[in-house]
């Protein structure tokens, strides 16, 4: 069993036993798409919410519209089935949330979780479970032996969702 | 983002000139030498953002400061959580005494680190400002206590929209026993890099 770490814009693909990972997501959101039977799971370490702004899509994985869109079609390659796909979010903080800044660049994880949610309701993959929000960076694992998304946030512990 | 090499050496020495006159304030406040690395500027993927810490998830004490006026952007002082207790110990002669896995106890400890990274950043833009003849705002400062890689997604997120790599202009600074390290990153929006170029006349 071996642990895929995966970071920022960047996506991957496991199978159980193995688990999927990414480290300190701040303001960027971490999508995880599993299929429970199948013990299929994906990842995606999204930074930004929407590619419209890009004039040249380089990497689809660096924007929550893009990146779900991209490992919801991965996953159907790797033989998932669609119907069973379900998903898990995490990360979206505002790490400087008591700052009196004026910074849409500082809120951007706000924006990302609300275009997650719109992504994965235009897919029509159901949002199981989610962590978002908040002022603290985050760390998260996914099994999908189990299909639990374990978090961990400094300060606050560790869960799982 | 193509930033030529020829712009990423003035800018290196941007970060450089405002990383000395932080140390001399650091310095004047320690009433101890100061020293700074050399400083780095250059282009480096997403995925390596972190690269100037321990781990991703490092504990860092990061004190960000929004930079308006002739620029904008941010400066991000980052200290790593044992050299931090040194510097409020140095500074304060009090020791932590609490319990280091406290994160609340942690954080009202470190909340003097805000001040003294105000000082240190306002240092270090005051030199970049007098260089180049530009006006730049700092905000009041906001600190916190989080991983590493957490706090990098700053700059990811300034640079994010133009290309797979982030402007990464670092220095790090120690005093002479080494108990103190930190680093300054300059985090210009991609506008204010082009003023600031012809700012300098380039």
């Amino acid at each position: 069993m071996k642990t895929t770490i995966i970071g920022i814009a960047e996506w991957s693909i496991v199978r159980a036993p193995d688990k999927i990972s990414t480290l300190g997501l701040g303001s960027c959101c971490g999508v995880v798409l599993y299929d429970s039977l199948f013990k299929i799971a994906g990842m995606v370490h999204v930074m930004l919410p929407t590619a419209s702004a890009a004039k040249v899509l380089t990497n689809p994985a660096k924007y929550a519209d893009t990146g779900v869109e991209l490992l919801l079609e991965q996953m159907l390659k790797e033989g998932a089935r669609k119907s069973a796909i379900a998903a898990k979010l995490a990360g979206g903080a505002h790490m400087f949330a008591h700052a009196n800044m004026q910074s849409d660049l500082l809120k951007v994880g706000e924006r990302n979780v609300q275009v997650c949610h719109e992504a994965l309701r235009k897919a029509r993959i159901p949002l199981v479970s989610e962590d978002v929000l908040g002022t603290h960076g985050r760390t998260i694992t996914f099994d999908p032996a189990t299909g639990s998304l374990h978090i961990r946030t400094v300060g606050l512990g560790e869960k799982d969702i | 983002m193509a930033l030529d090499a020829g712009t990423l050496d003035v800018l290196r020495e941007i970060g450089n000139i405002g990383a000395g006159n932080a140390a001399s304030a650091l310095a004047t406040m320690l009433d101890d030498k100061v020293n700074i690395g050399l400083p780095s500027c250059e282009m480096v993927p997403f995925t390596q953002v972190a690269r100037g810490f321990k781990s991703p998830e490092d504990l860092v004490v990061g004190t960000l400061v929004q930079m308006s006026g002739d620029m904008e952007g941010f400066v991000l002082m980052a200290l790593p959580l044992d050299a931090a207790f040194e510097l409020l110990k140095l500074l304060t002669g009090e020791e932590f005494s609490g319990n280091a896995d406290d994160y609340g106890a942690v954080c009202e400890a470190l909340a003097p680190v805000s001040e003294i990274g105000n000082i240190l950043i306002g240092a270090y833009l005051s030199a970049i400002s007098s260089m180049t003849g530009m006006s730049i705002i700092p905000s009041v400062p906001a600190t916190t206590v989080d991983m590493a890689m957490a706090l990098m997604n700053i700059p990811v997120v300034v640079y994010g929209e133009i290309g797979e790599s982030v402007l990464y202009m670092e220095t790090d600074f120690h005093n002479e026993v080494s108990s103190i390290v930190g680093q300054y990153f300059l985090i210009p929006t991609v506008e204010s890099s082009s003023r600031l170029m012809s700012a300098l006349g380039m």
